[in-house]
């Protein structure tokens, strides 16, 4: 059975294990869509008023003061976007390459203030255990197989099966997986295990052996893990091709870096290798219920330090305007400070989104000075409406923008929210 | 007898005439009616999406209806079916001028606050009226998890013997233990199970399992001892001016591998606990109940333990019970892994969460209940307006009221860990508890072992452990039970819940029965379809919904993977400094294997769920092994004499003894060789068996491609060996040629090395044992 068979009988056995799109070749898959998409969780739950929704050290009409360390007064702006005086917000949102395409969604309703549905509803638009996170939807759909289609680095990476997600680490010991038949991965004129003809006899006969099993099978589970098995040496011999990315990026920047930095680049790498669609990016350190002020600005530093090492990055590899990059959190943090200088857990939230496709320099939505939601006209976009701007609006917004809304897959899992959003 | 639920989740067409006939029978289970439900499975297939929908959403301990005594269970807390079919028949039983309040009540024919939820004579009214009738019968059916799994195949008892022995023993069956499931049946293979499962591999599985709940393996590259900074008996970093003589004593080369000892021993106590609990064939309770914990010769210097009896005082590694030393007087309330160092800080508290992280986790782990999860509805903090709202607000209670009492037990221990033996508590939380019960005041600084006592007596717990074992043999998470009645997948996916729920709520009671052996619940997993199930007749979509969990289908763990190709190649996968690729060094748990977490392993700091679906990298990595192995192994068996193969054992042909290693398939000419033919067919039967733990014949469509394969490749062989330019080498790629004992290093005898190929059979051999170990039924189990 031919690859293209094989997608299409996966399809239709609703595994979802690749795209109904036409099969092809890495190459083929990359002119299919141009766009890497990036998920950044701050992970523990950020506090946005520290970010794009700033309040300041003014006692607020509940008798509570919401930031510590800064006036209104102190509070900057650049364009239409509101920040912080904290940190490296000046660095990120004072840059016009940021700001020109970045949406601002403050006064996001999470409704939770649990870090598994948080995560999950802010990652997936639903609350409910099981949901695939959308960049795992994303490279289910679009990923053809790719042999790292969804890429992840932590954050929320459920997949429910409907595609195998792929951790990379340190990344340290890649090279010996680009060039698996190679004794020596790292030299080109290394001798091999087996021939190459020999390689591929193997690997028919595995395939072949692999498909009987499978017609024979009627178990769903056990049928759906030998379809997992097969779809993952698809793109298998593609990953040779990141040996030439991460080169690049070693060249452009010396090394990997370390942390987000790191995860970032390598992302990027592979993204330019044509072996992934989507990403997850990873910082922890936000669930500050206590000393919150110092450590929730060290974090926030790192953490758009890190977005804008992947611009960078991009940059290098000429790929920067074919990022579509999400940057959110579990939910917020309370209006005011509790007896250990921490904030807590509170589900009002924000939320950044930065991509050429869509108009940038906007805010989106808002919260009064108690840093409570108001609601807005999801129609008009305005603040003033009826309407309780949630993950779920941007998740099915989302979706559309995509173009995955219909797919079979995706419409296993609906979102209930009423209401569109559109920010497109 | 099955009652007639008309409007209920599977109509059955047997009529509640006749359902109440057989009542009037005093039976209920007549023979010739066409089926047997018990109580339990009517309950739980056809009333309880109706409770679940028109009675719960008051019914439950937040609700407006929260007073009464009818307090329903949500579907994500383990055991819900049980609990609420004890309420539910409770309430069934009270009855007005003959009708039964559970009917009379939700379509409002008597006083009902919460109004009418249901339509008499409607489906959901026929539902509960048959679960009347079927309560009043008495009937006694037997509820039979098998009866989910109808036109499910399951591997045979020797099939079953390998999978379970790669798995719990880290080894192949032996010969004999097959010949004793062979002959003895379904109870010899229940005794080899059980022997198995006295073999250090399994403890170690034990421990894997409950590591990655716990991720204490933190640890081990976090400096454990550290924790142990503030506590005034202890002596954290004694290693440091320890003299030479102790460094000889435990044979270690000097003071930081000295640290390294000690700190895997601080790390590992909590999981060295369960191990012990199960080597001792102890009630699987004490891991929580224990008034000891594990210390290591060393690790009982840190913690000032004197107590500890070792076996052998000079083994760094042994692990023996011991008892923190008494602090002004008052000894530390030690309550199993609950008390554990490791496990409270990593699992650490703030000021403002209270010890609810502890709690939910301890709910978690030993109560089998995500209470997360039963918080999926939304919620508006912002509207939250009680003073109090984690005891006012339904909303914050739906959590809190459980979770609260429990963190309030561990209310001794600090956000560092520390006991203190009279704490201070919160007197705006719910009290310190556990269920009905509350922490008497007096025990405040001995809530933890106060809780562990009423936790281990709770039915929860033995689920709770079964459905840990469950994902720890499987890879697979438990199922919860979907809400969404709407849904079309709805059935099936609630059908799939309830027979893996039916099948887990009776080996739990199997497990209470046994008096918490732990061996029992994996005995029982292993015997179940979810571990045995291999195949099934075609299914129905709704089948295949009913069936969506059944079978195993497990990518092999890392660690599982590395130790299955010891266990059959006979050396483990090992990089150029002879340390394993895909788990960590025993002595050295702190040292991840290099390709251990892209092939979807975890790390307890980082990465802490493990990746079940291969991706692309796994792939590769999964393809390196079998290409290196394969390289490294086919050679290698062939140093051994005739009878220590593993792989190529002499055959005997046509009376003649042969070595599968140097047998070609044809002559100079190209004429095929029939006996050898026979003799690769015979060898490749064996491959099958011994790589792939399948049977079949010299003529099967699998032996005919592996054939193949190593025909085209011998052949391509041959002619490139014989080519004019840069023809082929005789000589094997050097890092697999068979020089020296993988393991001991010692070089063997010139004649016996194995490093040339001047007929390259052994590369023909290569390609087929690569084949192999890339297939689906090696990487899988």
């Amino acid at each position: 059975m031919d690859r293209r068979d094989f997608i299409k009988l996966c399809s239709l056995a609703g595994l979802g294990v690749v795209s109904l799109a036409a099969p092809g070749t890495v190459s083929r898959a990359r002119a299919a869509s141009n766009r890497l998409w990036v998920f950044v969780h701050a992970s523990g739950g950020w506090d946005p008023t520290l970010l794009t929704d700033p309040k300041g050290n003014e006692m607020n009409s509940e008798g509570f003061v919401v930031n510590n360390t800064f006036a209104p007064s102190e509070i900057l702006t650049s364009g239409n976007v509101s920040y912080a005086p904290i940190g490296q917000n000046a660095a990120f949102f004072g840059d016009a390459k940021y700001r020109s395409i970045m949406t601002v969604l403050n006064g996001i309703d999470c409704e939770t203030n649990g870090h598994d549905t948080g995560t999950r509803n802010a990652w997936a638009g639903r609350l409910n255990n099981n949901t695939p996170a959308f960049g795992a939807l994303l490279a289910a759909v679009t990923g053809e197989g790719l042999p790292m289609g969804f890429l992840t680095n932590g954050g929320y990476d459920y997949t429910d099966g409907v595609v195998a997600p792929t951790r990379l680490g340190n990344g340290g010991a890649l090279e010996s997986l680009l060039h698996p038949n190679r004794t020596n991965p790292n030299d080109e004129n290394s001798q091999l295990f087996v021939t190459e003809p020999t390689l591929e006899r193997i690997r028919a006969a595995r395939s072949e052996r692999l498909d009987t099993l499978r017609t024979a099978q009627h178990l769903p589970l056990i049928e759906n893990a030998m379809s997992l098995l097969y779809t993952s040496r698809l793109g298998m011999d593609d990953l040779k091709l990141m040996s030439a990315e991460l080169t690049k990026v070693t060249d452009a920047f010396g090394d990997l870096g370390q942390g987000m930095t790191r995860q970032a680049r390598i992302a990027v790498a592979a993204y330019k290798a044509g072996l992934t669609r989507a990403v997850n990016l990873t910082l922890g350190g936000f669930d500050t219920h206590g000393n919150h002020d110092n450590q929730h600005e060290t974090r926030l530093g790192e953490l758009l330090t890190g977005v804008m090492a992947l611009y960078d990055c991009a940059e290098a590899l000429g790929c920067a305007n074919e990022l579509f990059t999400v940057v959110g959190s579990d939910f917020g943090r309370t209006p005011s400070y509790n007896d250990g200088n921490g904030k807590d857990h509170w589900t009002v939230g924000s939320m950044l989104i930065l991509s050429p496709e869509i108009p940038g320099d906007r805010v989106i939505g808002a919260t009064d000075d108690t840093f409570r939601h108001k609601k807005l006209d999801l129609g008009s976009l305005e603040v003033g409406g009826a309407d309780a701007l949630k993950l779920g609006h941007v998740h099915k917004w989302l979706r559309k923008f995509a173009g995955i809304a219909d797919h079979p897959i995706v419409r296993r899992y609906p979102i209930s929210v009423k209401g569109e959003l559109d920010l497109g | 007898m099955r009652p007639d639920g008309a409007g209920s989740l599977k109509a059955i067409a047997i009529g509640l005439a006749a359902a109440m006939a057989a009542a009037a029978l005093g039976g209920g289970c007549a023979p010739e009616e066409a089926e047997c439900i018990s109580t339990y499975d009517y309950f739980a297939t056809d009333v309880w999406p109706v409770i679940e929908k028109s009675c719960r959403p008051c019914h439950n301990p937040t609700g407006m209806a929260k007073d009464t005594s009818y307090l329903l269970k949500g579907s994500a807390e383990a055991g819900f079916l049980d609990h609420n079919l004890a309420v539910v028949t409770e309430v069934a039983s009270f009855q007005k001028d003959g009708t039964s309040q559970i009917l009379l009540k939700p379509s409002q024919q008597i006083a009902h606050k919460g109004g009418k939820v249901i339509e008499k004579d409607g489906p959901e009214y026929k539902a509960l009226e048959g679960f009347v009738a079927l309560v009043e019968s008495g009937a006694t059916c037997e509820a039979t998890p098998t009866a989910h799994f109808t036109g499910v195949e399951l591997l045979d008892d020797a099939g079953t013997l390998r999978k379970a022995a790669l798995l719990l023993g880290a080894r192949l069956p032996r010969t004999s233990e097959l010949e004793r499931v062979r002959s003895g049946g379904r109870p010899e293979l229940e005794r080899v199970l059980t022997e198995l499962m006295t073999e250090e591999p399994f403890y170690e599985l034990v421990k894997r399992i409950y590591g990655d709940l716990f991720v204490t393996d933190f640890y081990l590259n976090n400096n454990g001892n550290a924790l142990l900074d503030n506590f005034e008996y202890a002596d954290p970093y004694w290693f440091e001016s320890a003299p030479k003589t102790v460094l000889d004593q435990y044979s270690l080369k000097d003071a930081s591998e000295l640290g390294r000892f000690t700190n895997i021993a601080i790390t590992r106590a909590p999981l060295e606990l369960i191990a012990h609990v199960v080597r001792e064939g102890r009630p699987f309770t004490e891991i929580l109940t224990a008034d000891y914990m594990m210390v290591s010769p060393l690790s009982a210097k840190s913690y000032g333990v004197t107590d500890a009896t070792f076996k052998n005082e000079n083994d760094p590694l042994e692990f023996a019970e011991g008892r923190l030393p008494e602090v002004d007087g008052v000894p530390y309330p030690h309550a199993g892994v609950l008390t554990s160092h490791v496990l409270l800080t990593r699992h650490g508290t703030t000021d403002t969460n209270r010890n609810r992280a502890r709690a939910r986790k301890t709910i978690l782990w030993f109560l089998g209940t995500n209470i997360l999860l039963t918080a999926e509805q939304p919620l508006d903090q912002t509207k939250v307006t009680a003073i109090n709202p984690t005891r006012e607000d339904p909303t914050c209670t739906v959590c809190h009221a459980q979770v609260d009492p429990i963190a309030g037990c561990f209310q001794a221990f600090d956000n560092n860990g520390r006991h203190s033996a009279a704490p201070t508590w919160y007197a705006e939380m719910f009290p310190a508890g556990f269920g009905e019960d509350a922490l008497p005041l007096e025990e405040s600084g001995d809530g933890v072992r106060w809780l562990s006592t009423r936790i281990a007596a709770d039915e929860r717990f033995a689920l709770g452990v079964v459905i840990n074992l469950y994902r720890g043999l499987t890879g697979r998470e438990a199922l919860i039970a979907p809400t969404d009645t709407t849904d079309p997948a709805y059935e099936g996916q609630y059908r799939s819940f309830f027979a893996q729920a039916d099948t887990f709520r009776h080996i739990a009671a199997s497990f209470r029965e046994s008096n918490y052996d732990l061996r029992s619940v994996v005995r029982a997993l292993v015997l179940s379809p979810y571990f045995r199930a291999k195949n099934s007749v075609a299914l129905s979509l709704t089948q295949a919904g009913k069936l969506a969990e059944v079978g195993h289908a497990q990518l092999l763990a890392p660690e599982h993977l590395h130790d299955k190709i010891a266990a059959v190649l006979g050396m483990p996968w090992l990089d150029g400094g002879r340390r394993p690729l895909l788990r960590s060094d025993l002595r050295n748990p702190a040292s991840l294997g290099a390709l251990q977490l892209l092939y979807g392993g975890v790390d307890a700091n980082n990465v802490t769920t493990r990746i079940g679906e291969p991706n692309g990298l796994m792939a590769a990595v999964a393809e390196r092994m079998a290409l290196q192995m394969a390289c490294r192994a086919v050679p290698y068996d062939l140093t051994r004499d005739a009878a220590s193969r593993l792989l190529f054992p002499h055959l005997v042909l046509d009376g003649t003894e042969v070595d599968p290693g140097e047998l070609e398939p044809e002559t100079e000419s190209g004429l095929p060789i029939e006996l050898a033919e026979a003799g690769i067919r015979q060898t490749l039967v064996h491959l099958h068996a011994r790589l792939l733990g399948v049977t079949v014949a010299p003529d099967s469509p699998d032996v005919d491609r592996a054939f193949k394969l190593f025909r085209d490749t011998w052949r391509e062989g041959k002619d490139g060996m014989a080519a004019a330019e840069e023809p082929l080498s005789a000589d094997l790629p050097s890092e697999c040629g068979a020089r020296a004992d993988v393991y001991s290093g010692k070089e063997f005898p010139e004649a016996q090395q194995v490093t040339r190929d001047e007929s390259y059979v052994i590369r023909a051999w290569t390609s087929v044992v690569s084949y192999l170990l890339g297939d689906y039924n090696f990487l899988y189990e």
